[in-house]
C-alpha cells in the first residue's frame, strides 16, 4: 500500500531532530518570556502575544513536519482550512456577543435620561 | 464474489491517500473543532466578567506552577519525537534489504515505541501530582470559596473557624505538626479564632485578615466601615504555610475551565497510550513489523495533534 | 492493481456462512445495518407521535382528564400536570429530531443508499459503520429510562437552556419542586445525546470516507446522483458543527453532577437554596448549542432533498434539471448554515449589530433554496409523470417545503421574529420542513427503496391511501399553527385558557388536534403496508421502477454481500432520460450514444 502512495522521500531524520531542538527552544522561550516581560516588566499584552505567537510557530512545526502536512496539504486543505475558518469565526463571533452585549451591562441597556 | 480487473484505463478515484489516512484527518479535523470550542468557552469566560478588584486568579493563589507545565510541554514534544522515530524507523525498515538491518530497524522501532509510551505516562504522572496540589487545598469547582452569598460566607467561617482550631489547639501530633505555623502567626490565629467563636467579625473580615488588605488581587472588593484601618499584613503574610482557606474570586470558574480542559485532554492522552500499548503488546507477541507502518503513522498522526492541543492549553492555563 | 482493494475495502472474504447474529445483529454490513437504522426509527417515529398527541391533546381540552395516564395524576383530577407537559413537548422534540429524524436520513439512508450507489462493495470502515449503530443503543436504553426515574425525563425543552435545565441536580434535592426539569432526567438526556453524536460523528467520518475514496471506475464526484451528494455535505455538517454541541453537553453534565459554573451566574438562588459558585454565563449555552443545532436543521433536510431530487427525476422520466446549480446550492445553503446560528437568538439581548449580521445571513439561505425548488419544478415540468406512491410524497415535499421555507423568511427578519418568537409560528415552520418535508421525503424513500432492501414492492394502492391522507391531515394540523402564532399563541403552555386572548384559540386548537389524531391513526396504515409488504409484498423485480442509477444495476434485486458481481465501470451520469427509441432511461453503466449525441445539441 505504501509504495502506492510513495511520492516522496518524506523528512529525513536530520530534519526531525532539527524540528524538535526548535520545538524545545520556543518552549523554553516562551517560559522565559512569560518571567521577564510578563512579571519583571509588566507588559502583560506584549508577553501574551509573543506567547501565543511563539505557539502558533510550535503547532506549525509539528503540523508541518511530525504530521507530514507539508507534503500532503494539496490532498488535505479542503477538509483542515474551511474548519479552521468556521471555528475561529465561532470565538469570534462569540466575543463580539459578549463584549458588544446589552445583557452582560445592565448599564446599557435602557438610555438613561439625562436630567438637566 | 470477484474483484475481476475491471477497466482500469480510468485515473482511479479519489484522493491519493489511504482510507485510514482520511478518516484518521477527519476525525482530528472534528477534535479540532472540539477544543476549539472548549478553548473558546476558557477565553470568553475569562475575558468575560473579570474586574480590576477581582481579577482571574493568578497562577499562584490556585497553586499552579508554570515549570511543571513547562515540563510536561517538553515531556510531550519529546514523544512526539520518539514517536516519529519510530514510523521513520518502520519505514526505513520496509526499504531495507538486508535482513540483519530490517530487524535492527525494527527492534529500535520498537524501542522508539516503548519510549512514547513511558513518556505519555510521565505526562500523566506529572498531571496526577498537579491534580493532588489542587485536591489538596480544594481547588475544587464548586467547592472554592468566593464569599458571595450568606450560604457560602457561613460555610467559609465554620471551615476556618475548623483550620483554626487545629492551628491553635491541636488534638494529636499528627494535627499538631502539620498544622504548625510561626509564632507571629500564632497570635493573630489565635485573636481570630476568638472574634469567630464570639460571632463578631464578618467572613470578609476573616477573609482580609487571612490575606492582608493591602495586595487588592487577592481580596474581594473591601467595603470598609466606618473607623476601619486596613489590614495591612495578613495571616498568610506572616505564615504563607499555614493551613488557612481564603476566598479566589472567580477561582471556581478557574477550575471549572482548567479541569474541563486538561481533564479532556488527558483522556485523549490515555486513548493514545491504550493504542501504544497495544502495539508494544503486539510487538511483544512478534507481529509487529514493517505492515504496521501506516497503523503507526495513523497513531503518531493522532498523538501529534494532542501534542499541538498541549502547545495551545499550555500557555492559554498557565502563562498568560 | 484494482481501485478497490488498494483502498482496503475490508470485508470479510469468508466463504463459509455468517451465523445469524453475525448477519443480521452485529452485521458489517452497510444494507443490514441500514435496515437497523430504519426499523429503530420507526419504533421512535411511534414514540415521538404518541407524545405528540398527548401534547396535542392537552392543548384542545385542557381541562379534561387525559386519556389512558390519567390514574397518574388522581390527584390534579387526572388532568396532566404542568411539569409533565414540559416532559412531554421536550421529549416529543428530542425524540423527533434525534431518534428519528436524523437516524432516518444519515443512518438509514445514509448507510444504504451510499457504497450502492457508488459502486463500492461496502463503506469504508464496516466495524466503525456496526458501532455506530449499536452505540445507539445506549442512546435508546438512556433516553426512555428518562421517563422513570425520579423527576421524571428531561422537561427544560429540547433546548435545554440554562439556568433552568443547567442547575446542579442535588441542589435542593433531586425531587425538588423548584428545580424541576433539572434532576436526573436531564442528566439522562445529556448522556443520551452525547452517545447520538458519537454515532453520528462515527458515521460522518466513514461516509465521507467512502464517497471521496471508493466511487467506482468512471464515477466522477459529477456523475454522482444527488442523494450521495446530499449525504456527502450532510456528513461534513455533522462531523463540523457535533463536536461544538458535544463540548456543550459536557459542560451542562459537568454543571450538573461536579459543581463546575460555566453556565450558572454569579448570585443564583434555585428553590431558596444560593448555590456556592458563579461566573458563568448562561448566553454561552444559547450559542454553543445552536452553532450545532443550527446545521442540523439542515442535516434534517438536505439528505431529502437529495433523495426528492432522484426520485422526481426518476418518476417524471426527465433529467434533473440543473444539476450543478443543485450540488452548489446544497452546498451554499450547508456553508450559510454555519453562520445563521444567531437567528434562533434574536431575543437574547445580542446587539442589533450582530443581530443584522444574523439577519442578512439567515435570509441569504433562502437564495439557494429556492433555487432547488424552482430546478424540482424544472424537472417537473413536461415531465411524463408517473404518479407512483414515491413520486406522490416527492411532489408533496416539493410544495409544501415552499410554505416551510416561506415561513422561514418571516422569521430570519429580526424585527418580525421578536413579535413572532416563542409562538406557535415557529411551531408551524419547524413542522413543515421537519413532518410535511423531511418525513415526506423519508416516506418517499422507504417506498422507493423497498425494493432494494427487501425484494418486494410496498402495495402502492395502500401507499396513495397514506399519501392522500397524510397530506390532507397534515395540512389541517400544522398550517392553522401559523395563524394562531400570528394571533400571539405562546409555546410551550400547558392551559391555552389561562390567557384571554390565547383562550379565544381554543377551537382552531381543537381542530388541530383532531386532525393531529387522525393524522397518527393514518400512519398506522402505512405501518401495516410496510409489514404486510415485507412477509407478501409483489417481488420485485431488479429495476422496478427502470431508475438509472447504480443501484439498481445489482446483480440480484436484493444485493448479496458485496454488492455487485463485477466492479461497475460508469459510463455517464445519473440523469439520462429522454427519448431513446424503445426506453426512455439510460443506465450509468451504458454509454448511450443517442443520448451523447442529443446532449451535444
Amino acid at each position: 500500500m505504501s509504495e502506492q502512495h510513495e511520492e516522496h522521500a518524506g523528512p529525513s531524520f536530520q530534519a526531525y531532530m532539527g524540528v524538535f531542538y526548535a520545538l524545545c527552544v520556543c518552549t523554553a522561550l516562551s517560559f522565559v518570556v512569560n518571567y521577564f516581560v510578563d512579571h519583571v516588566m509588566g507588559q502583560k499584552l506584549m508577553s501574551a502575544s509573543i506567547i501565543m505567537a511563539v505557539a502558533v510557530v510550535k503547532a506549525t512545526l509539528v503540523a508541518g513536519i511530525f504530521m507530514h502536512l507539508k507534503f500532503d496539504w494539496g490532498k488535505l486543505y479542503c477538509i483542515i482550512l474551511p474548519v479552521c475558518v468556521v471555528t475561529v469565526m465561532m470565538v469570534i463571533i462569540l466575543s463580539i456577543d459578549a463584549t458588544l452585549a446589552w445583557h452582560a451591562s445592565p448599564e446599557s441597556a435602557v438610555p438613561m435620561i439625562q436630567q438637566k | 464474489m470477484s474483484h475481476e480487473a475491471a477497466d482500469q484505463s480510468k485515473a482511479h478515484m479519489g484522493l491519493p491517500l489511504p482510507n485510514g489516512k482520511l478518516a484518521l484527518w477527519l476525525f482530528l479535523v472534528t477534535e479540532i473543532t472540539f477544543f476549539t470550542a472548549l478553548i473558546g468557552v476558557y477565553m470568553l469566560l475569562r475575558n468575560g466578567q473579570p474586574t480590576a478588584a477581582t481579577p482571574w486568579p493568578d497562577p499562584k493563589t490556585v497553586h499552579l506552577v508554570e515549570w511543571i507545565g513547562a515540563l510536561n510541554t517538553f515531556v510531550l514534544i519529546c514523544s512526539s519525537l520518539t514517536v516519529v522515530l519510530c514510523h521513520w524507523c518502520l519505514h526505513e525498515a520496509g526499504k531495507a534489504t538486508d535482513p540483519a538491518e530490517q530487524a535492527g530497524l525494527k527492534s529500535k522501532a520498537v524501542m522508539y515505541l516503548g519510549i512514547t509510551l513511558a513518556l505519555g505516562l510521565v505526562f500523566l504522572g506529572v498531571k496526577a501530582v498537579e491534580y493532588k496540589a489542587k485536591f489538596d487545598h480544594q481547588i475544587l469547582p464548586g467547592r472554592i470559596f468566593e464569599l458571595k452569598n450568606e450560604a457560602d460566607n457561613y460555610r467559609y467561617l465554620v471551615h476556618v473557624r475548623g483550620q483554626l482550631e487545629k492551628i491553635v489547639k491541636p488534638k494529636d501530633d499528627y494535627e499538631k505538626k502539620h498544622y504548625a505555623v510561626k509564632d507571629e502567626a500564632l497570635a493573630k490565629c489565635k485573636e481570630l479564632l476568638k472574634k469567630i467563636e464570639d460571632g463578631e467579625v464578618s467572613a470578609k473580615r476573616v477573609n482580609e485578615t487571612i490575606v492582608g488588605t493591602k495586595k487588592v488581587a487577592k481580596c474581594d472588593t473591601p467595603v470598609r466601615r466606618e473607623g476601619e484601618s486596613d489590614i495591612d499584613k495578613g495571616i498568610l503574610d506572616l505564615d504563607p504555610d499555614a493551613h488557612l482557606a481564603f476566598s479566589i474570586p472567580y477561582g471556581n470558574l478557574w477550575a471549572s475551565c482548567y479541569f474541563a480542559m486538561t481533564g479532556f485532554h488527558a483522556i485523549h492522552v490515555l486513548g493514545g497510550l491504550v493504542v501504544f500499548g497495544v502495539y508494544l503488546v503486539l510487538a511483544l507477541l512478534g507481529r509487529f513489523g514493517p505492515d504496521c507502518e501506516l497503523d503507526i503513522e495513523l497513531t503518531g498522526l493522532y498523538w501529534h495533534f494532542v501534542d499541538i492541543v498541549w502547545i495551545f492549553l499550555f500557555p492559554l492555563l498557565y502563562l498568560v | 492493481m484494482d481501485p478497490q482493494a488498494a483502498h482496503g475495502a475490508e470485508h470479510g472474504h469468508a466463504h463459509e456462512e455468517l451465523s445469524f447474529i453475525r448477519k443480521y445483529i452485529f452485521s458489517e454490513d452497510h444494507k443490514i445495518i441500514g435496515i437497523q437504522f430504519l426499523f429503530t426509527s420507526i419504533i421512535f417515529l411511534g414514540l415521538g407521535g404518541i407524545l405528540a398527541l398527548l401534547v396535542r391533546i392537552q392543548l384542545a381540552w385542557p381541562h379534561a382528564e387525559i386519556p389512558i395516564l390519567h390514574s397518574y395524576f388522581a390527584d390534579n383530577g387526572g388532568r396532566i400536570s404542568e411539569s409533565f407537559y414540559n416532559m412531554l413537548f421536550t421529549m416529543h422534540a428530542s425524540v423527533m429530531i434525534f431518534f428519528v429524524i436524523i437516524p432516518f436520513l444519515t443512518g438509514a439512508f445514509g448507510n444504504f443508499t451510499i457504497p450502492l450507489m457508488i459502486g463500492a462493495p461496502d463503506m469504508a470502515f464496516p466495524k466503525l459503520n456496526m458501532m455506530s449503530y449499536w452505540v445507539l443503543w445506549p442512546a435508546f436504553v438512556l433516553i426512555s429510562m428518562s421517563f422513570f426515574v425520579d423527576g421524571g425525563a428531561a422537561s427544560s425543552g429540547w433546548t435545554a437552556y440554562p439556568t433552568l435545565a443547567s442547575a446542579p441536580a442535588h441542589e435542593g434535592g433531586v425531587n425538588s419542586p423548584v428545580n424541576p426539569g433539572s434532576s436526573m432526567g436531564q442528566i439522562l438526556w445529556l448522556s443520551s445525546l452525547l452517545c447520538v453524536g458519537v454515532s453520528s460523528m462515527m458515521g460522518s467520518v466513514n461516509y465521507i470516507t467512502t464517497i471521496i475514496n471508493m466511487r467506482a471506475p468512471g464515477m466522477t464526484l459529477y456523475r454522482m446522483p444527488m442523494t450521495i451528494w446530499a449525504m456527502f455535505i450532510t456528513a461534513i455538517l455533522q462531523a463540523f458543527a457535533l463536536p461544538v454541541l458535544t463540548v456543550a453537553l459536557i459542560l451542562q453534565l459537568l454543571d450538573k453532577t461536579i459543581g463546575t459554573t460555566f453556565f450558572l451566574p454569579d448570585g443564583l438562588v434555585v428553590g431558596n437554596y444560593a448555590l456556592n459558585a458563579g461566573g458563568g454565563q448562561p448566553l454561552l449555552w444559547q450559542h454553543l448549542f445552536w452553532f450545532y443545532s443550527h446545521p442540523a436543521v439542515y442535516i434534517m433536510i438536505l439528505p431529502a432533498m437529495g433523495m426528492v431530487s432522484d426520485i422526481l427525476a426518476t418518476f417524471c422520466r426527465r433529467p434533473l434539471f440543473g444539476y450543478r446549480a443543485m450540488i452548489y446550492s446544497i452546498a451554499g445553503i450547508a456553508g450559510l448554515g454555519f453562520i445563521v446560528w444567531g437567528h434562533h437568538m434574536f431575543q437574547s439581548g445580542m446587539d442589533p449589530r450582530l443581530g443584522t449580521g444574523f439577519m442578512i445571513a439567515t435570509i441569504m439561505i433562502a437564495l439557494p433554496s429556492a433555487v432547488k425548488v424552482f430546478n424540482w419544478l424544472g424537472t417537473i415540468f413536461r415531465g411524463n409523470i408517473q404518479f407512483t406512491t414515491p413520486c406522490l410524497f416527492a411532489l408533496g415535499f416539493v410544495s409544501l417545503f415552499i410554505i416551510g421555507g416561506l415561513s422561514g423568511i418571516f422569521m430570519a427578519a429580526t424585527p418580525v421574529d421578536i413579535y413572532i418568537h416563542d409562538t406557535y409560528f415557529i411551531v408551524a415552520h419547524i413542522h413543515y420542513v421537519l413532518f410535511t418535508s423531511s418525513l415526506f421525503g423519508i416516506f418517499a424513500g422507504i417506498y422507493y427503496w423497498f425494493p432494494k432492501m427487501f425484494g418486494r414492492m410496498m402495495n402502492d394502492n395502500v401507499g396513495k391511501v397514506h399519501f392522500l391522507l397524510t397530506f390532507i391531515l397534515g395540512n389541517c394540523t400544522f398550517f392553522p399553527m401559523h395563524m394562531v402564532g400570528i394571533a400571539g399563541l405562546r409555546r410551550r403552555i400547558p392551559d391555552i385558557t389561562a390567557g384571554v386572548l390565547e383562550g379565544k384559540l381554543l377551537p382552531l386548537n381543537e381542530f388541530m388536534s383532531i386532525s393531529a389524531i387522525l393524522l397518527g391513526l393514518v400512519q398506522l396504515i402505512f405501518v401495516a403496508n410496510f409489514l404486510w409488504s415485507l412477509f407478501f409484498g409483489e417481488k420485485a423485480s431488479q429495476n422496478p421502477w427502470n431508475s438509472n442509477t447504480l443501484e439498481w444495476t445489482t446483480g440480484d434485486p436484493v444485493p448479496g454481500h458485496g454488492n455487485f458481481d463485477t466492479v461497475p465501470n460508469v459510463q455517464c451520469g445519473p440523469y439520462v432520460y429522454g427519448d431513446f427509441g424503445e426506453k426512455d432511461n439510460c443506465l450509468q453503466t451504458v454509454k448511450n450514444d443517442a443520448a451523447a449525441a442529443a446532449a451535444a445539441h
